[in-house]
């Protein structure tokens, strides 16, 4: 149950990201890796040197020469790194769908899983370093939880049973066999929590500063159903839901409480959701790239419900002792 | 045998004027010239040399201007002379002087590069000047501590114009080179069309709002769209999402409204054209959207032409479309905007007309998106509002784009540094 969750929520958030970069403006590392090259073919480096040695009046222009030449290898590396973002779009959806499918170890789908890992976690550097967004350089923190989903599964796949008959006394399902393996489960559940945590005291950190789009995300979504919000009725709310968001983060962190995750996850899915409230139908991306807000926590109730349930049938409690993996 | 060369003098001159008539619908190609000519117009920050000056309108372009210009020193007094009259630079003979409203630091870089490499920041000063004549040539001389700049000039719109003539662009904030080559090609299609006001810009000056040094460069070379006649071009400015920090209010002098500085503001031509700039950088709801709402109920009906301007496309040719856009555009059409001036995609771009979501003869065309220096970026080509079957253009390259309007019509052109007009085209004005 967990699992099929989680392999479900990595297929929908791989094909939502593979949509920019197919249909609009490409992947952060794109624009990223083309402006190096555009900085590097105007000799840009030497050229602001040079520049600010005319302004100062240490040199003068016919003493420095800040020419760009443009060549033929720029051109190609340009279209070199469109092809391979095109690629990486591609690789998402085909590595997205086999998540889909996959019930058993497989040390492929495991390492292509590895690879969009380290890719969203590379993307969202190169988010930090291109900036011009407000908050760019907290990127890497805020979508934490959307990185972390492919290594959670690619760790699922790889600690599975070879076959789906390997199976416990009394047990039916492959996922019994994790049951016992106490070193994965461990991982599996501070990984994800403290990515959720991350993104939720980012996101928390932003609402609390009045972060514009948060503010028209509101707004938008108010007037869907005729309602109109002062803009110092909104920034209270935004203060609030902020505030509210990093006591989840922190709770997610230092408790295993269902309670708090239930309610990260409903927070998670609505403010998600609030894409398409306020922006209609163009949205809908923006919503499903983030299922892992909510998704992740729902991923962890299930974890922990599949631990109690399938533990208490199979006896497992008193056999293994849990000291460190211990639903509250 | 006077009256002969008189009569050949007439002549040449009249062939000359012909020629250049002809010639202002050409461009040059400036996308390979030499450089060390033109940085050598750059003036030295130094001292209390008055340098990087530049002028700014944000209301009434008729009778309102405000000159900024920075030195390295900020101490003595920054005056600006001005008036109807060149004076070669004597300062006595100006009609008026405007000691400068506001002067400060510029704010340095949050991160300081390694220990000895701190860079030296200079002073701002904004005269901000009202009460001009319309339809007049200014002449002036900055004067900070006692240094003075050489003369220069600017002209003040007409109060009824006929005819307005402005440039748009945007994004300046990478491509150094490039930059350079595109403001001297501002200064050249001014020079050679003196009739063109002045430049819209649609935002990202620079990469790093918060780097003094990056202003610093884009400062000094927007020098270069001063013409060799020392006509200083007026800016309409809108704020990129790459200008943020202090820098961009100091640079442009926008001034602190409660605790927060506000970048939305409206500039007018009469009745003939109004700007309402707007900023993509803050929520599009609220005090915004307030403004945008009062601005266009107030300007629609007195213009002949409503212009939008700002730095993200609501209609992008590259990009998605920014929460804005929802916001927005029931505005614009409630409205009936005519143009919308876009950046920030690093493109050409001219949509269909818009609106609701469709193609419509009465609708809105978005233009951009900016091409002042920046890397350019391939427009997407399965977007229904760029579809070149249907009429609109979208392309690449440096460029910067002209408008030219009448009481009947408006004319677009999408001129690249290499001169070719790429795309031309002309609407007529709304019954
Ligand atoms: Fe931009």
């Amino acid at each position: 149950m967990w699992a099929i969750l989680l392999s479900a929520i990595v297929a929908i958030q791989l094909l939502a990201m593979a949509k920019p970069i197919l249909w609009e403006d490409g992947s952060d590392l794109y624009r990223y890796a083309t402006k190096q090259v555009d900085l590097s073919q105007a000799k840009e480096d030497v050229a602001a040197s040079s520049l600010e040695a005319i302004i100062n009046g240490t040199a003068t222009a016919s003493e420095l020469s800040i020419e760009s030449e443009k060549t033929a290898d720029d051109q190609s590396r340009q279209q070199l790194i469109l092809r391979i973002d095109r690629g990486v779009g591609y690789f998402l959806i085909v590595v997205g769908i086999l998540a889909l499918f996959v019930r058993r170890r497989s040390l492929v789908v495991a390492s292509l899983l590895l690879i969009v890992g380290g890719w969203c976690v590379a993307d969202s550097f190169a988010a930090l370093l291109n900036g011009g967004k407000a908050y760019s350089g907290l990127t890497p923190c805020s979508l934490a939880a959307r990185s972390v989903m492919p290594f959670l599964l690619a760790l699922l796949l790889l600690v599975l049973p070879k076959s789906a008959s390997t199976k416990l006394e009394n047990g039916s399902s492959v996922f019994d066999s994790l049951i016992r393996n106490r070193r994965f489960l461990n991982v599996f559940d501070i990984a994800a929590r403290l990515a959720l945590a991350s993104t939720f005291l980012v996101h928390g950190y932003k609402a609390v500063q009045g972060h514009y789009p948060f503010r028209d995300l509101i707004n938008l979504s108010a007037r869907r159903i005729g309602l109109e919000f002062s803009t110092d009725s909104v920034l209270i709310m935004l203060k609030v839901i902020g505030y509210q968001d990093i006591l989840l983060a922190v709770f997610v962190l230092i408790t295993r409480s269902k309670f708090i995750l239930y309610w990260t996850a409903i927070w998670g899915c609505v403010t998600a959701f609030s894409r398409v409230t306020a922006l209609g139908f163009s949205g809908v991306d923006l919503w499903l790239v983030r299922s892992a807000n909510g998704g992740l926590a729902l991923i962890l109730i299930a974890l922990y419900w599949w631990f109690e349930k399938r533990g208490n049938e199979l006896k497992l409690s008193q056999k293994v002792p849990l000291m460190t993996y211990k639903p509250l | 045998m006077k009256m002969k060369t008189t009569t050949f003098r007439l002549l040449t001159v009249s062939l000359c004027s012909i020629a250049s008539l002809a010639l202002a619908d050409e461009y040059g190609d400036y996308s390979e010239i030499d450089l060390e000519k033109v940085h050598q117009r750059i003036t030295t920050l130094s001292g209390s040399t008055p340098a990087q000056w530049r002028i700014t309108v944000k209301g009434d372009a008729a009778t309102s201007a405000t000159v900024s210009w920075s030195t390295l020193e900020p101490e003595g007094e920054h005056v600006l002379y001005y008036g109807r009259k060149p004076t070669g630079g004597d300062l006595e003979k100006y009609d008026h002087k405007q000691e400068c409203q506001r002067s400060g630091q510029y704010t340095g870089d949050s991160k300081k590069k390694k220990e000895g490499e701190k860079i030296e920041l200079a002073s701002y000063h904004h005269a901000a000047l009202s009460g001009l004549e319309p339809d007049t040539t200014y002449y002036l001389t900055m004067v900070s501590n006692g240094v003075a700049s050489r003369e220069f000039h600017f002209r003040t719109a007409p109060a009824e114009p006929e005819q307005l003539i402005f440039i748009h662009g945007g994004d300046s904030r990478s491509g150094i080179t490039a930059r350079s080559r595109v403001n001297h090609m501002i200064a050249q299609m001014i020079e050679q069309n003196p009739e063109i006001w002045g430049l819209v810009h649609g935002g990202d000056y620079v990469g790093s709002g918060k780097s003094y040094s990056q202003w610093k460069a884009w400062l000094s070379q927007h020098e270069l769209t001063t013409t060799r006649q020392n006509r200083i071009v007026p800016m309409v400015v809108a704020k990129g999402n790459h200008d943020g920090g202090q820098l961009y209010g100091e640079v442009f002098d926008f001034i602190e409204d409660g605790d927060k500085q506000v970048y939305y503001y409206n500039t007018t031509f009469g009745d003939l054209a109004s700007i309402i700039t707007l900023d993509t950088n803050i929520s599009g709801t609220g005090a915004q959207e307030e403004f945008l709402k009062a601005s266009l109920e107030k300007l629609r009906p007195k213009s002949k032409w409503l212009f939008t301007s700002y730095h993200r496309p609501l209609y992008p040719a590259v990009k998605s479309m920014p929460s804005q856009k929802e916001v927005f555009v029931p505005h614009f059409e409630k409205h009936n905007v005519d143009i919308a001036l876009e950046a920030d995609g690093h493109n050409i771009k001219r949509t269909v007309p818009i609106r609701d979501d469709k193609k419509d003869p009465t609708g809105i065309v978005y233009i951009g998106e900016g091409g002042l220096g920046v890397g350019q970026r391939t427009p997407k080509t399965d977007r229904w509002y760029t579809d070149s079957k249907e009429g609109a253009f979208i392309g690449k390259g440096h460029h910067v784009m002209l408008l030219t309007m009448d009481r009947d019509k408006l004319q677009i052109k999408s001129i690249m540094l290499t001169g070719d007009v790429v795309d031309e085209y002309v609407q007529k004005v709304r019954k």
